[in-house]
């Protein structure tokens, strides 16, 4: 009796032990989730599974995939690749930056950092700045050679934004820091209250970015002085988007809030079905939010009435992209759906590392 | 289930060690070191019931052992005169299992908790954002040095301490072996869990490891309080520890008769 109780409570311990080991590791060992950009044509998506896949947008055929299949994975991204002429830019939690021909899927070169590339490049005068680790870096577009390097105290996942010879980034160290963006030595810093996972954005004179406080904030460019603050009912971690005086942000309450960029004073807000964690795309008097309960949402901005609901299976926790009358999305999963801009209607969904 | 289980468990677990953090000066070693301790200190009552059940256990051995040899070809007669022998003694055979179920559901949300609050991508981020409650945002990431070590990663000499301490308090559980059949399986029992831990350890955030370290050194104390040093005697005597021979009770330790 004693000897089969013993054996039995090494099971159940062990059997125990396994489940919670494997429950509690992530849907995906790299943390991330796929990220879309729309090019001339082309969907570009940057997914969990370790690729770089270039599709024709009108019927999801394959383009190219970076690397090519016969060559070894890379590590997944959630960084939307950037494109700028003949070249994309991505960034991947394996520490590297490729930039990739668009035309071909070939390499043009490839930079190897020191920290994990959680957000978007952003691309000015020739140079890439984004988030390496703990630290913001600047490359040479052209070559990939590094121009310099800014180290924070924590880690820096969000995309930065660059205006007038200053680069501005978030940092989960709650630091908004401002860079020069030749020498990259800090100008100033503007401590939030909370850490900045968002990507900020600048217009005129102002610098937004979201918390996870929980709050969204308005800085001078100039110096570190808050302009607003605006409190939500849970983190800030989505981008805001500017358009036409109006900022919409998106918050893990459920919400979408328009903001006048220039008070905070609340204009609007949308109930979504989910956690917003991605920025929301506008197009032609509609917003389309991703939600983390798997849902895409389309509202009129005029009303903040539901104009169309569609069901992804999985979370939505990129940015949905507009293009040519098309709404596109990545699944947690990698599945890449295509709907209807105005209607809804499903054009088609595919997961490109599957195809058969 | 899920949805209980992270409002009663696992959520009020992730904010205590937040608020822990925040009231011990933002140290995430100690918050981990003092929140197992008082976990512990919770099941206490369980913890020294299964304890107690598991000496009644062994102490009944050699009884035990007697009738497996007397009826060796009678299964029937031998379960019953097990039971019998179980209802003499005053003992429940499921005491052990009863108290460590209880404690099951404590042990994972604690290492859940420990596991989810310094998230190392963003999805692990977004896991966190649901369970948080918003008044510990501000604390958001945490600082996860302690001692020169960065509890969000692996630290090898971590997982050696684990197996090293698992290793000694398995010893002191497994009783004093009857049979070869028993030493077997106290020889699988000693090696696989140090083992299994050892690995957990190896390959997770180090600051499960110091949760391990921490709850084997509390399990530790004890099990040398209510069962004295157990097979772990004769080790500590050949190294001159504790004198050979000299029952742990009789030197003032342990729960006396």
């Amino acid at each position: 009796m004693n000897a089969l109780k013993a054996k039995l409570m090494l099971g159940i311990f062990l059997l125990v032990l396994l489940l919670v080991s494997t429950s509690c590791a992530p849907a995906v060992s790299t943390g991330t989730w796929p990220a879309l950009r729309v090019s001339e044509g082309k969907l570009y998506v940057a997914t969990q599974g370790g690729r770089i896949y270039a599709l024709e947008a009108a019927t999801n055929a394959e383009v190219w995939q970076y690397p090519p299949a016969s060559e070894r994975k890379l590590v997944a991204s959630n960084s939307a690749p950037t494109v700028e002429g003949s070249s994309a830019y991505v960034g991947t939690a394996d520490n590297h930056v490729y930039a990739i021909d668009v035309n071909t899927g070939s390499s043009r070169w490839d930079h190897q950092g020191s920290g994990r590339i959680y957000g978007e490049i952003a691309l000015d005068s020739g140079n890439l700045y984004f988030g390496e680790g703990t630290k913001v870096c600047a490359l040479d577009a052209a070559t990939g050679a590094k121009r310099w390097e800014f180290s924070t105290r924590a880690g820096v996942w969000g995309r930065p934004a660059v205006s007038d010879g200053r680069v501005f980034a978030g940092s989960l160290d709650h630091r908004l820091y401002c860079i020069d963006a030749a020498s990259g030595v800090e100008l100033w810093h503007y401590e939030a209250g909370g850490a900045i996972a968002s990507g900020v954005v600048v217009a005129s004179d102002t610098v937004y970015f979201g918390a996870l406080d929980s709050a969204v904030y308005a800085v001078a460019t100039g110096n570190p002085e808050l302009r607003w603050k605006f409190s939500t009912g849970h983190w800030v971690w989505a981008t805001p988007l500017l358009q036409d005086g109006t900022l919409y942000v998106g918050s893990l309450d459920r919400k979408i809030y328009a903001l006048d960029a220039a008070t905070g004073s609340k204009a609007r807000e949308f109930q979504a079905a989910g956690m917003v964690r991605a920025t929301p795309a506008l197009a032609d008097g509609l917003l389309y939010a991703g939600t983390e309960s798997g849902t895409l949402q389309v509202f009129e901005t005029s009303s903040g009435a539901v104009k169309w609901t569609a069901d992804a299976g999985t979370s939505i926790l990129s940015s949905p992209v507009v293009d040519g009358g098309v709404v596109y999305a990545g699944a947690l999963g990698d599945t890449v759906f295509a709907w209807n801009a105005e209607t809804g209607a499903p054009l088609w969904n595919v997961n490109p590392g599957k195809r058969k | 289930m899920t949805q209980l289980w992270n409002q009663f468990i696992f959520q009020p677990m992730i904010n205590a060690l937040l608020w822990l953090y925040s009231n011990l000066g933002h140290s995430f070693g100690l918050s981990i070191i003092v929140f197992t301790l008082a976990v512990r200190l919770v099941m206490l009552p369980f913890t020294r019931q299964q304890l107690r059940s598991a000496k009644a256990s062994q102490e009944m051995q050699p009884k035990l052992a007697e009738l497996q040899k007397k009826y060796k070809n009678d299964k029937d007669k031998l379960a019953q005169e097990q039971m019998a022998l179980y209802r003499e003694a005053g003992i429940n055979p499921a005491g052990c299992v009863v108290p460590m179920l209880i404690q099951m559901p404590v042990w994972i949300g604690l290492y859940q908790s420990i596991t989810t609050v310094v998230p190392d991508n963003p999805l692990q981020l977004l896991n966190l954002a649901r369970h948080v409650y918003l008044s510990f945002s501000h604390l958001l990431p945490l600082n996860s040095n302690f001692l020169g070590i960065n509890l969000g990663h692996p630290f090898v000499p971590m997982a050696v301490l684990v197996v090293l301490t698992q290793w000694l308090l398995q010893r002191m559980m497994t009783p004093v072996a009857n049979t070869p059949e028993q030493a077997a399986q106290n020889r699988s029992m000693e090696f696989t869990m140090p083992l299994v831990f050892g690995m957990i350890t190896y390959n997770l955030a180090s600051g499960l490891g110091l949760y391990f370290l921490t709850s084997n050194i509390a399990s530790m104390v004890q099990q040398y309080f209510v069962t004295g040093w157990g097979s772990l005697e004769p080790l500590l005597a050949s190294i001159g520890l504790v004198r050979k021979g000299v029952p742990t009770k009789d030197r003032g330790h342990g729960p006396k008769k």
